[in-house]
């Protein structure tokens, strides 16, 4: 009874602000629905656009072996600063290690951001280059992709080199299994409370970038049905197995 | 977090280094960095893992102390 009336005090005192953030939003999303369709009918979103298009015709061939060769310079630097500190730890300062283990997780976070900018890239080339350019950008696609690999194999086999219990290799398909599996209770706590920032911060992202596509097809006349498509799939997919992880995890043993 | 550790005091009189106290405990090194700062409070398993580690009951090693603020009504 008294966690009733709980639930409906702190009911109560949350609705006033839920309702006027939803009186805010729909204010905005109106003046911004309206700027966006008188956007599409004037000729600005040509200008745009046309701007935007170029932008991209001009990158396209360069944009993957140009920030890949910038990631891996920034990647070798951490890798090697890391394995300095390594090599020369005297076994007591124990802090040595700890910054030690930060370069190799920025190097990680390197290699991953990159790779993923090379996925956007490449269906950049692919969309604005020549089939020569085209052809060429796979290429770079393809080197670009290995190096990463193997970089973060080096980085894998250093931090194994430093943590003698973790298990794994990245060229193996069971990897993100094994290493888990190799993780104690701190760093499996760690992990979840990482996948439960990213769960949320991908949960706000997707309504976000929903709108914005429409708005995006409001202004350039362009179809919203592929990308919408795409984000709902997403935001579907991260809520699906996270509800299911959670029933299967809260049944019985 | 309620819970202080004199596990650093301990790991001195052992004469280990936070990677082979890990190494011991079963765990890894960071874990027992950030048992040390008081960033993570272990299991009763790892707790009491530490203790016959370190020779002592796991209230030598641990203690819970509880806030100004707990307990009010």
């Amino acid at each position: 009874m008294m966690e009733k009336s709980n639930a409906k005090s702190d009911n109560r005192k949350a609705l006033p602000k839920y309702l006027l953030i939803l009186f805010v939003a729909a204010i905005f999303g109106g003046v911004i629905g309206f700027l966006s369709g008188w956007m599409g009918h004037a000729s600005l979103s040509e200008t745009v656009e046309a701007a935007i298009t170029g932008f991209l015709t001009a990158i396209a061939p360069w944009a993957i072996p140009v920030t890949s060769l910038v990631s891996l310079g920034l990647i070798l630097w951490l890798y090697r600063s890391a394995k300095a500190l390594f090599t020369g730890w005297d076994g007591e300062d124990d802090a040595v290690m700890d910054r030690a283990d930060q370069k190799l997780n920025w190097a990680l976070l390197l290699t991953t951001s990159q790779m993923i900018l090379d996925m956007f890239f490449f269906a950049v080339a692919e969309t604005y280059s020549g089939p020569a350019g085209g052809l060429i950008s796979v290429l770079f696609f393809v080197v670009s992709v290995f190096s990463l690999v193997f970089a973060q194999q080096k980085i894998v086999d250093l931090t194994r080199r430093m943590n003698p219990e973790k298990q794994g290799s990245v060229y193996d398909v069971h990897f993100k299994k094994k290493w888990f599996e190799s993780c104690d209770e701190a760093e499996r706590r760690q992990i979840g409370q990482a996948a439960y920032k990213a769960f949320n911060v991908a949960n706000a992202a997707c309504p976000i970038l929903w709108m914005v596509l429409i708005i995006v097809s409001f202004a350039f006349n362009r179809g919203i049905l592929l990308p919408a498509f795409s984000v709902c799939l997403i935001w579907l997919l991260l809520n699906v197995t996270y509800c299911l992880e959670c029933i299967r995890l809260g049944r019985r043993k | 977090m309620p819970l202080y550790n004199r596990l650093k005091e301990y790991r001195a009189r052992l004469g280990v280094n936070q990677q082979e106290m890990g190494r011991l405990a079963g765990v890894s090194r960071q874990t027992i960095s950030q048992i040390e700062r008081g960033d993570y409070s272990p299991s009763v398993t790892l707790a009491l893992k530490i203790a016959k580690i370190c020779n002592v009951s796991v209230e030598d090693i641990f203690t819970y102390q509880e806030d100004e603020n707990d307990g009010e009504i």
